[in-house]
């Protein structure tokens, strides 16, 4: 992105009003982007429908847009919000507004559409005055609500098609100007012209005046996805009961998920929760055998989770300290009476143990495959090391020959 | 430039990206259809962008694919003969299967009963509307407006009451109104059906209001078929108190019928079928460009005429009326598993229709 450096001129916005003004005197003729062919002072062509034109206009693509409208006035606007602002930053705005007035009046002393932009100007200025009341708004919150109040979403009504309220009046700003249909532009038309342009630049401001908190909403969503991802594939999985069961456990809990005091109304998003129960959950594991060298070594033992409960707390998007534990009964071809084992399991992050017992039974170890491979992996990290040692006495290692 | 964003929101099946080929082709093909937009470049003035949230339900079920076959294998590993224990796993794997109840009316229990799924449906059509407008310079964020089908309306709804109300725990805010829709195009509404957060489906500050510094967006239009099933299960028709004294309902709101004798397939539901019909892309045109007479009433009655004379006419016409009465259930729901038994027979039209609205 460009930078672009605010001058320690109190009102720059003038010189980029007379250089536009200029250079579009100059320039004479329609200004055409794609459809979006804007009529300049001094373009003879006819239009046949003047409310039609105005209609294809007045879309946001067209007056007022950044790339699209070369117009002096957007050119100065572009040049003070080209930098994104952040919360409690008014400085960029309240210049844009005052670019804004300065353009207002000087349409309003022409008289031409005289009804429309007194009350326009007299809106302009009570929008500044109620943008430089907000230096102090410090927090999220407190801001979008003065911005809310400063500019609100009736600047969007014009492209949209709608009249708009002006400083108390409904005004209707798209409203036939009087030019003559099959005709060139009317003075009126390029004034109506204008205030659209006026209009349109206010909506990218109030866009403008937000976009900290568009950004911020945003991460929180990046954030809040993860973590649901996290839950899914970093927590004991769920089978669809489980889910289940934990959203009821969830939507019952109002630190997790608010609710209206009223209407008992959802309010917001339910944030990730840092727990989970274990119900009735069969899974894979192995049976702990001493002889083992490696995991294939391993018998193959049905294990159900018949309840338990899971905790972990979320660092960024990351499920950290997961830790549990839950009473098992598990079921493996070793086991000599063939019969349900049950017995406690606990769980450290990824891997989980289950000690249990027949009835008559011995104990019996099972695991699930993240220890196993840690086990074994480990195992063999040890042995690779050892082997990787030279030294083949103890005294060599010792004395280092 | 900022071009006015749509954004498209799928229904029940299978939607991967790229989806919305096809309906985004029947939107552009109708700006082609009347001659000021066409000969005005207004289709010029706007951009689609596609909001898949199918990838969340597709995790979950992947996974529990994968697990419930390990745990099968162990069942069978083990030797194990146990008649609760082939229940279990079973009943584990069953979500993921690949019948129709599992491939896609799965997902509507799914959103509506199970919360951790419906959260993340919510953050990721968050993300996707809130990414796609900040990648827009922060002084020319675009306007936009959402069109939404079926399942993608209760989706759109309840993710946006989400935001609305975001920030009630003082630490975050809701959604600013610079970031609201202008308008709201709900096809085959379950908005109703499925809201699932409590109090009225039709709270205030989801109305049309936003003129007036409130509510969801400008405008407001809900578009149904008189005999598609899923959205007279129980219909979204808000209440008065749903508007502002300020924004009558006749300026800000539309509840448009098409009449039963408009088929032109059985698949009555489909995204495409209704937005091919002029009763429903002519008030979306008009709106999302804001000049009415940019159709005239001549031009959409015209347009009628040319639809219905591609209709199911006679005796096709009238087996498909009986087939999609019958599946047509009282008014007042009449319980869930009715509901499912309905979007089965549903989804047996959907999958033998010529008419795929994107789906894979």
């Amino acid at each position: 992105m460009t930078t672009i450096t605010l001058h320690p001129v109190r009102r720059p916005w003038r010189a980029w009003l007379l250089a536009g003004l200029l250079a579009i005197g100059l320039a004479g003729g329609a200004v055409a982007q794609g459809s979006c062919t804007i009529p300049q002072p001094g373009d003879h062509a006819a239009i046949a429908d003047f409310d039609l034109k105005l209609a294809r206009l007045k879309l946001r693509d067209c007056l007022g847009d950044r790339a699209n409208d070369p117009a002096a006035l957007v050119q100065g606007f572009n040049a003070l919000t080209n930098e994104p602002t952040l919360l409690g930053q008014t400085e960029r705005l309240l210049q844009a507004m005052d670019l804004l007035i300065a353009d207002a009046e000087r349409h309003e002393a022409t008289n031409v559409l005289k009804p429309r932009w007194t009350p326009m100007l007299e809106d302009l200025r009570a929008v500044r005055a109620e943008l430089a009341g907000t230096l102090d708004v410090k927090t999220g919150a407190g801001w979008l609500s003065a911005m809310e109040k400063a500019i609100g979403p009736k600047w969007r009504q014009v492209s949209s098609g709608q009249p708009i309220v002006l400083v108390g009046q409904s005004v209707d700003l798209l409203a036939n100007a009087g030019c003559a249909n099959d005709q060139p532009p009317c003075e009126a038309f390029f004034s109506q012209m204008d205030i659209v342009r006026t209009a349109n630049l206010m909506d990218r401001l109030r866009g403008y005046s937000q976009s900290p908190l568009l950004a911020q909403q945003y991460d929180e969503s990046q954030l809040a996805l993860k973590r649901w991802d996290a839950y899914r594939t970093q927590g004991q999985h769920q089978y669809i009961w489980e889910v289940f069961i934990n959203g009821q456990v969830m939507d019952g809990d109002q630190s997790l998920c608010p609710r209206d005091a009223g209407t008992g109304m959802k309010m917001g998003f339910c944030k990730v929760p840092e727990s989970q129960w274990i119900v009735a959950h069969p899974e894979a594991g192995l049976r702990w055998s001493d002889g083992a060298e490696q995991r294939s070594d391993l018998q193959a033992a049905l294990v159900i989770q018949l309840i338990g409960r899971y905790q972990w707390k979320w660092d960024g998007s990351t499920m950290a300290n997961r830790r549990g534990y839950s009473l098992a009964a598990t079921y493996s071809q070793s086991d000599t009476n063939k019969r349900w084992a049950f017995g406690p399991m606990i769980h450290y992050d990824d891997m989980s143990l289950a000690l249990t017992k027949a009835p008559g039974g011995h104990w019996g170890l099972v695991v699930n495959v993240a220890l196993a491979d840690r086990f074994f992996g480990r195992k063999q990290e040890v042995t690779d090391a050892l082997r990787n040692v030279r030294k083949a006495s103890f005294g060599e290692l010792l004395f280092g020959r | 430039m900022s071009k006015h964003q749509v954004f498209l929101v799928h229904g029940m099946g299978d939607f991967e990206l790229g989806w919305s080929e096809a309906v985004r082709g029947r939107i552009v093909g109708a700006f082609s259809t009347y001659p000021k937009l066409r000969d005005n470049g207004f289709a010029d003035a706007f951009e689609f962008k596609e909001i898949t949230y199918n990838p969340v339900f597709e995790g979950w079920r992947d996974q529990w694919r994968a697990d419930a076959q390990a745990a099968a294998g162990a069942l069978t590993a083990t030797g194990l003969s146990s008649k609760a224990a082939d229940t279990l796993i079973k009943g584990a794997a069953s979500p993921a299967g690949s019948s129709f109840w599992q491939t896609h009316v799965l997902d509507v229990v799914g959103f509506r009963f199970l919360m951790p799924i419906a959260q993340t449906v919510y953050r990721s059509v968050q993300s996707q509307i809130l990414g796609h407008l900040k990648s827009f310079p922060p002084d020319d964020v675009p306007p936009y407006s959402v069109i939404a089908h079926s399942l993608g309306t209760a989706v759109a709804y309840e993710t946006f009451h989400a935001m609305l109300t975001n920030g009630a725990d003082g630490q975050s805010a809701p959604l600013g109104t610079a970031f609201r829709p202008n308008n709201v195009f709900m096809v085959a509404s379950t908005a109703k059906l499925l809201w699932n957060r409590g109090g009225s489906a039709y709270p205030a500050m989801m109305g049309p209001n936003l003129a007036n510094g409130d509510g969801l967006s400008f405008y407001f239009a809900n578009f149904r078929h008189a005999l598609d099933p899923v959205p007279n299960v129980d219909r979204f028709d808000p209440p008065a108190s749903w508007f502002a004294p300020t924004a009558p309902k006749d300026a800000v709101y539309a509840d448009v019928v098409l009449p039963e004798g408009d088929l032109q397939q059985l698949n009555v539901h489909s995204f495409e079928h209704y937005l091919s019909h002029p009763m429903v892309h002519v008030p979306i045109l008009r709106k999302l460009v804001g000049f009415d007479s940019v159709i005239s009433d001549a031009e959409l009655k015209a347009q009628l005429k040319v639809w219905r004379a591609a209709g199911l006419v006679d005796q096709t016409l009238a087996e498909a009326k009986a087939q999609l009465k019958a599946m047509l259930l009282a008014r007042a729901t009449e319980g869930w598993a009715k509901e499912i038994d309905m979007l089965l027979t549903l989804r047996e039209l959907v999958l033998a229709s010529k008419v795929k609205d994107g789906e894979s």
